[in-house]
């Protein structure tokens, strides 16, 4: 599904550039739980970011279901990432504009599913995740929790084929993160691909697979 | 989709109440600015379009020579005999006169209704051929083709007749001569260079002259530019050829003497408001040089709206980088983003459009009252205006919101998503200071401009002219016996009126000095032919010391020398010049080939006897009672109010037929500069707005900035810094781009003041206090505006700033 060669990412500082991800070399199936673990700065969340087209490599080929994403355009890329993706944030971000509801709704928005039918998907996730009775609030209306909740809500609303989780539960206490880590494990027994980048042991326990990045370097995939 | 957009474009709006506040309202103020100018504009342009021959109308102007080959002084006015020559040359062309009666307002009555009216024309009949004036009542083919008939306007019919049918009634002219009122005639457009409010058929001029007391010769002179003439060629004869045969013309018609020396020429109607700034124009036409100076500055304060609407846009960006990454991870494409953004920007920029009408409806019945007068509201039924409009609100949204839609849907979702602090912010805000520095350019342009017009014309109407203007009243002569028998009548008038204590001068003479002045035909005694034109005016023996002039040399005029009336003249100090004197008093000088002798008897300081517009040349004084046309009363304080009370009973007591009218010297005086007057009050207002909204932008950026560096200013705070060293820091900025804005507008603004300068005789030096005065003021207001919010980041706690992180 995935495969990352020779990815690099660095920044420019000065004339120095700044590496954060090195030689990143790496398959990833469709089916497959992944964990990416790695202390702080180590490069988990640029590698997630760029697995997601949020981020473009700085060098290295990445090609997603085949196609070959770091030759593609802008349009094309959201497109394959509107199709095939979910992101969820450590930090939730959810438009602060948009009702719960609303920010719902977006994605099927972006993906142009007609009126009658966006309805009920997004009636359907409201139930799903038991957050009906939020839907008119905004959210800073909403605990951490529950906004995280919606996050994920929203990664999933358009059955993406991949879920991408920036530490899901970084900012939630053990309860609520153990509830997502459930949903996650049950969503990849249905089928989804889901890379984590986490720091917690206990969340690396529900996946099949982890990776360890250091520095920007690959340091063990097992 | 689009909902959803309107909806966070709404939401918003109402979140930064601030920063929309500040977008829509400076918009939704220059956009009324613009309408306004737009307005005015439209109707100086429109200025004589209404006729429906108006591209075949051209007015005859005369030009004479003072020597031939010299250049000409031209005049909006043709002799009598011009018109009926033209139609014997030129047989396929319609010719019009107008004649307003020479240097008096003519006394109308119908029962007990009597006024002086100031637009009252005799007028040719085909004058309703020529122009498209029209006739409520009434038929233009005939109306005014009988002697002794007139059509006038309703608002003047209702003044005399109430409302009574006014056809077939009869109005007198000068207590004397009847005429029958044949039509009503439909009010004058604003736009007219020309307006009246009868209409009289020009015939039997004889009886009409030796009525008013003009010499009936008059009417064959080819000298005196008497009348308005217009032309209508038609369709198959162009302007071009006419005026090229109209050298050949003045050289078949015109008598030996003016030969050489008079040059005709046609004028196009549509030019006469916006261009002609001849000698004896009916009224003080416009100027092309306001319109563009008008339409700059409404294009600048729309500029400056707009600069807001950009600055805040992407000072606001950051907040919205968010929503930019969070859109693409819901799956929209840059192209989604960027409609969503300029739809945001529309949706302001109409707002501000509502809001612009709003303003206009509330600010058009005021502003027509007291500065653009004759703005039509009817410019907002027009259906291409509003489509224009429209559409220019949506550009201007359109490009407000390009450059912030592009700059943000730029952004890659994973860097604005991850990082707090701004990313290639140096460089979009190196762009907020250039249009700031335009911004503040432009306003000090704006305001450097508005104060040099005022002090132009603070220095106009405060110019030592030379002469007493205080305390004086003017009072016109026509009609009256004074005027007929002046050596008699008019002395026991002016006996009567230095009976009271407080009446210090009195004074006959043929015009307002300051406003007006004969000119007159001239040689140097015997045996000379050179004939020198050269301004005149006609006293009487009080005029110097009434307006407290000085002779430098010589004698005043004497009553105890018969000789000195008619033959005797005093000259100002620049005439002595022109005439190649050293020594003046003696030398021989009479009317143009007078019988008598003459010579001058003294010198007098040169004054300014015409506007400032003009700079003082030569003139003669001259003792000539014939030519007397306005008697003036100088009274001394404390006692004005009993000495004006004086001379009206005085009028009343040898005047009874005729109701006073008069003027106090001083209003007259600055009557001659009333449109400047409002072109000034136009600018006031205009860089008013244009400050104002600039500093709206300023007032949000500076909160904007302050708020960026909410964290910077907790940490300089905690390190020790002071209230004062916080507000210096964020206001430093401020103050050098401001600085910078000011060696901008400099260079520009003294460019074209001096230009503007140029107009006038007498003008203003344009100083560096005007300049420096501007620069501060600038300054100051933007210091005022961007401490507010600095002194508000500096005193906050800052705990409150560092929480976060």
């Amino acid at each position: 599904m995935i495969e990352l060669r020779n990815i690099a990412k660095y920044y420019r500082t000065g004339s120095v550039n700044t590496y954060v991800l090195r030689r990143i070399t790496l398959d990833i199936r469709e089916g497959e739980f992944i964990s990416i673990m790695g202390p702080s700065g180590a490069g988990k969340s640029t590698l997630l970011n760029i697995v997601g087209m949020l981020d473009d490599a700085s060098e290295g080929e990445y090609s997603f279901l085949g196609e070959p994403v770091h030759q593609l355009n802008e349009k094309k890329r959201a497109s394959l990432y509107k199709e095939h993706m979910g992101f969820i944030f450590q930090s939730y971000h959810l438009i602060d504009e948009l009702t719960v509801y609303e920010n719902l709704e977006t994605p099927l928005l972006y993906k142009k599913i007609k009126g009658s039918q966006r309805k009920s998907m997004v009636c359907d996730t409201l139930d799903r995740f038991q957050i009906v009775g939020k839907k008119d609030l905004f959210p800073n209306q909403l605990s951490g929790g529950q906004q995280q909740l919606v996050g994920v809500a929203r990664a999933l609303i358009a059955n993406p084929k991949l879920l991408l989780a920036d530490e899901p539960t970084g900012n939630l206490h053990s309860a609520q993160g153990k509830e997502i880590m459930d949903l996650f494990k049950k969503l990849n027994e249905e089928g989804t691909t889901i890379i984590q980048a986490t720091h917690s042991e206990t969340n690396s326990a529900y996946s099949r697979r982890i990776i360890r990045l250091h520095d920007g370097w690959l340091e063990s995939d097992e | 989709m689009l909902k959803n957009y309107l909806k966070v474009a709404l939401r918003n709006l109402i979140r930064h109440k601030g920063y929309s506040f500040i977008n829509v309202f400076g918009l939704a103020v220059s956009l009324a600015s613009c309408v306004i100018i737009a307005m005015w504009v439209q109707k100086e342009l429109s200025f004589d379009r209404f006729h429906e021959h108006q591209q075949n109308i051209y007015r005859i102007i005369k030009g004479i020579r003072a020597q031939e080959g010299a250049e000409a002084d031209y005049f909006a006015r043709a002799p009598f005999p011009v018109a009926e020559a033209l139609r014997s040359q030129f047989p396929e062309i319609l010719t019009v006169r107008f004649f307003q009666l020479w240097n008096q307002t003519p006394l109308i009555s119908y029962e007990e209704n009597r006024f002086y009216e100031d637009r009252f024309f005799f007028v040719d009949s085909t004058v309703f051929a020529v122009f498209s004036f029209g006739l409520q009542e009434g038929d233009p083919a005939t109306a005014l083709t009988r002697p002794y008939s007139v059509v006038l306007t309703q608002a003047t019919a209702s003044k005399y007749f109430g409302n009574e049918d006014p056809i077939g009634k009869t109005i007198t002219l000068e207590e004397k001569l009847d005429y029958t009122v044949t039509g009503v005639l439909e009010e004058i457009p604003a736009n007219s260079h020309i307006h009246f409010d009868f209409l009289a058929a020009m015939a039997d001029m004889e009886t009409v002259f030796s009525t008013v007391g003009t010499p009936t010769a008059w009417l064959q002179s080819w000298y005196w530019t008497a009348c308005p003439t217009y032309v209508l060629l038609p369709d198959n004869v162009s302007a071009i050829s006419v005026n090229n045969q109209l050298p050949g013309f003045v050289d078949r018609f015109f008598p030996e003497r003016f030969r050489g020396k008079t040059c005709l020429s046609l004028q196009a109607l549509a030019d006469i408001h916006l261009y002609s700034h001849l000698g004896a124009e009916i009224e003080k036409n416009g100027d092309v040089f306001y319109v563009y100076v008008f339409s700059a500055a409404g294009l600048l304060i729309l500029f400056i709206a707009c600069v807001n609407f950009v600055n805040l846009s992407v000072a606001k960006a950051m907040s919205r980088a968010k929503e930019v990454g969070l859109r693409w991870v819901c799956g929209g494409h840059r192209g989604q983003l960027i409609n969503q953004f300029l739809l945001e920007s529309s949706v302001m920029s109409s707002t501000a459009m509502v809001i612009a009408v709003v303003l206009l409806e509330l600010c058009l019945p005021v502003l027509n009252r007291h500065l653009l007068t004759g703005l039509s509201p009817a410019i907002l039924g027009n259906w291409y205006f509003c489509l224009g409009f429209v559409f220019a609100v949506f550009v201007i949204g359109l490009m407000a919101g390009s450059y912030p839609a592009f700059v943000l849907s730029g952004f890659r979702p994973g860097t604005v998503l991850r990082r707090t602090t701004t990313c290639g912010s140096r460089q979009r805000s190196r762009l907020r200071r250039v249009l700031i520095v335009l911004q503040f350019t432009v306003s000090i342009v704006l305001g450097v401009s508005a104060l040099t017009i005022h002090s132009q014309l603070d220095f106009m109407q405060n110019k030592e002219l030379g002469f007493t203007t205080e305390h004086i009243i003017g009072m016109l002569l026509a009609g009256t016996d004074l005027r007929q028998d002046v050596g008699h009548r008019g002395d026991a008038f002016r006996n009567r009126l230095l009976q009271h204590a407080d009446v210090s001068h009195v004074t006959f003479t043929s015009v307002t000095p300051g406003v007006k002045r004969n000119v007159v035909p001239f040689d140097r005694g015997q045996g000379s032919n050179e004939r020198i034109d050269l301004p005149t005016i006609f006293v009487d023996y009080d005029f110097l010391e009434t307006f407290g002039l000085d002779v430098t040399e010589g004698r005043p005029f004497s009553k105890d020398r018969p000789a000195d009336s008619g033959s005797s003249f005093i000259l100002n100090e620049i005439a002595v010049r022109t005439l190649g004197w050293d020594e003046a008093v003696g030398k021989p000088l009479r009317f143009y080939g007078a019988d008598s002798a003459g010579q001058v008897i003294g010198v007098v300081e040169d004054f300014n006897y015409e506007s400032l517009h003009k700079p003082v040349g030569p003139l003669v004084l001259a003792l000539n009672a014939g030519w007397y046309d306005q008697v003036f009363v100088r009274m001394q304080p404390p006692g004005v109010r009993s000495a004006v009370q004086h001379v009206m009973a005085a009028w009343a007591e040898f005047v009874p037929s005729r109701p006073l009218e008069f003027t106090y010297l001083d209003d007259e005086l600055s009557a001659q500069y009333r449109f400047e007057e409002s072109v000034d009050d136009v600018m006031v207002l205009f860089t008013g707005l244009a400050i104002f909204i600039a500093c709206l932008g300023l007032l949000g950026l500076a909160a904007f900035s302050a708020e960026q560096r909410t964290k910077e200013i907790g940490i300089r705070k905690v390190l020790g810094s002071s209230v004062t060293g916080i507000v210096r820091l964020l206001t430093g900025e401020f103050v050098v781009l401001v600085a910078i804005a000011n060696v901008i507008a400099w260079p520009v603004t003294y460019y074209v003041m001096n230009l503007w300068l140029q107009d006038f005789a007498y003008r203003i030096e344009l100083g560096i206090g005007t300049f420096v005065l501007a620069g501060l003021a600038a300054m100051l207001i933007a210091l005022l505006t961007v401490s507010y919010q600095a002194i508000r980041a500096a005193r906050a706690n800052p705990v409150e700033a560092l929480k976060y992180e």
